[in-house]
């Protein structure tokens, strides 16, 4: 299991300090936002497990943050304990309803913040085994419970680059044998399946110590608010939309799962760095890239690399999306004093030029001409 | 979070007298709607210190801005607890961040306020005693 990441935004140090000393035992990562415009942007950069969330905040409070939040397709399904020191029911009750999963009126006791976060989280006390992020080339079981082949089919389909192993069940009963005899990594479970199987499967998947961390994501038409809300309240990890968008559902999964999944983009071809461009990427896998770049480009610095080709031969459309990634990683490079070379087809080169930021980048047309002199 | 043991000393809820007196650490945070004015926490910088200490932990060189957070945020939870309860007996508002300012003899004057108290709280370990001042006025 790796660490999870915990976010608190609080425009008081003091409450900063005392999370921070409150989980100086535990294996999470911590960091700080002191307003809500601070708190979006590290939610942006690092995508906690948790965001701990105070209400009257300088600059953008509490309120506007969840709001902006659960606006976000990529941060909505990100839990929220929100901090309050106004305990009055009209307060509680107007908070509960934006869609947080719990809330913790101030002061409060370093074991009221555990025991909240213990219920959105797997707090495991530090020195209980290594923490390590699984890969995508790690072994993982995806179990499905859904009574439409179709739908297993797409899921099969979201994971057929990994060599991950996707089983299914039609019924909940069917489910749970299943669980019993394999513990799954992640399960995708319809949420219309008839007289709320669903929701009961889940309440037994958390009440068994075996099963009691594994990611559960419902599945459910847009259009289902109400069944959506219900999975929401009693904690499901998430809520993913039909029909199915295979990046989405690739992408929340693996977040669930802590998988790092910068092989995709980062791997090491000779020594030298390649940073895989993506065609025509869509704004969630244009942020999981955008995530890896700083940490990506250090590693390789440290691991002792400092050459980088920046490979864009599978990009056959140029646009803006493209053109901040490029930049990322290039400014990375430089802050870091990494050579960089890009290589791309002629097409893609005369795109390039056309392009304020891009135009006087010097692009290769393939590996080998890249690698000259460099 | 503070774990001190207070008492309110004799003539709780006094009647704040104007223009109030304020010394050493105080924090205040101001409310706006149906209950319109400001609350004030006052600590004596000693009694500061020992509530931020208590909370961050020792330090015997702990800057002035940590014990003003501190003196803020508990300033904050005060206030919020007195919105919470006014606003159950139909008096809602609105609360500002806090503030906190330090000095000796502030003079704080009550103008169209229908409510000026000054509560005395003595916390006994530190032999300390401080003050929250609440000026209000309630719309009908």
């Amino acid at each position: 299991m790796a660490q999870p990441k915990i976010l608190s935004v609080d425009d008081s140090k003091m409450i900063h300090m005392v999370i921070g000393r409150a989980f100086k035992n535990y294996n999470v990562e911590l960091s700080f936002a002191s307003n809500g415009v601070e708190g979006l942007a590290v939610a942006t950069r690092e995508n906690p497990d948790l965001i701990i969330l105070d209400v009257t905040m300088p600059v953008m409070d509490g309120v506007e943050t969840l709001s902006k939040l659960k606006a976000d397709p990529l941060m909505k399904e990100i839990p929220v304990i929100m901090l309050t020191a106004e305990a009055g029911k009209e307060n509680v009750v107007k908070i509960a309803r934006m869609g947080i999963r719990d809330y913790i009126i101030k002061p409060f006791t370093e074991q009221v913040l555990l025991e909240r976060v213990g219920r959105v989280l797997d707090l495991q006390p530090k020195g209980t085994g290594e923490v390590r992020n699984k890969t995508l080339e790690d072994a993982a079981n995806v179990l499905v419970v859904d009574d439409k082949p179709a739908i297993i089919d797409q899921v099969r389909s979201a994971f057929a680059e990994t060599s991950w192993r996707v089983t299914s069940a039609a019924q909940c009963g069917e489910a749970i044998d299943l669980s019993s005899k394999e513990v799954p990594d992640v399960i995708l479970i319809n949420l219309a399946l008839p007289e709320g199987a669903a929701f009961n499967f889940f309440q037994m998947m958390r009440a068994n110590t075996k099963t009691k961390g594994v990611p559960v994501f419902g599945m459910s038409v847009k259009t289902a608010s109400e069944e959506q809300a219900r999975a929401q309240s009693i904690g499901f990890n998430g809520v993913i939309t039909k029909p199915l968008d295979g990046s989405e559902l690739f992408y929340r999964v693996c977040r669930a799962m802590n998988v790092d999944t910068s092989s995709r983009y980062f791997f090491v071809e000779n020594g030298i760095q390649i940073c895989k461009m993506p065609n025509n990427p869509s704004q969630i896998v244009a942020t999981e890239l955008s995530n890896y770049i700083l940490p990506k480009t250090r590693e390789m610095v440290d691991a002792g690399l400092n050459r980088l080709l920046i490979d864009a031969s599978d990009v056959n459309r140029i646009e803006m999306t493209i053109i901040k990634l490029m930049l990322q990683v290039v400014q990375a490079c430089r802050e870091l004093s990494i050579k960089f070379r890009v290589i791309g087809s002629p097409d893609f080169t005369g795109q390039a030029r056309a392009f304020e930021e891009t135009k006087d980048l010097e692009v290769f047309a393939d590996k080998e001409s890249a690698l000259i002199g460099f | 979070m503070l774990n001190l043991e207070v008492e309110i000393t004799d003539g709780a809820d006094d009647a704040a007298t104007s223009p109030t007196k304020l010394d050493g650490v105080s924090g205040s945070v101001s409310f706006t709607g149906k209950m319109n004015g400001v609350l004030y926490l006052n600590l004596p910088e000693g009694l500061a210190k020992a509530a931020a200490n208590r909370i961050l932990g020792d330090d015997p060189a702990r800057p002035p801005e940590e014990i003003n957070d501190v003196v803020g945020e508990l300033t904050n939870m005060v206030t919020g607890n007195l919105k919470s309860k006014m606003a159950d007996r139909g008096f809602n508002c609105a609360l500002s961040i806090p503030t906190v300012m330090r000095g000796v003899d502030i003079s704080v004057d009550t103008l169209k306020t229908s409510v000026a108290l000054n509560n005395s709280i003595r916390v006994p370990e530190i032999n300390e005693t401080m003050h929250i001042c609440i000026f209000a006025r309630l719309e009908e």
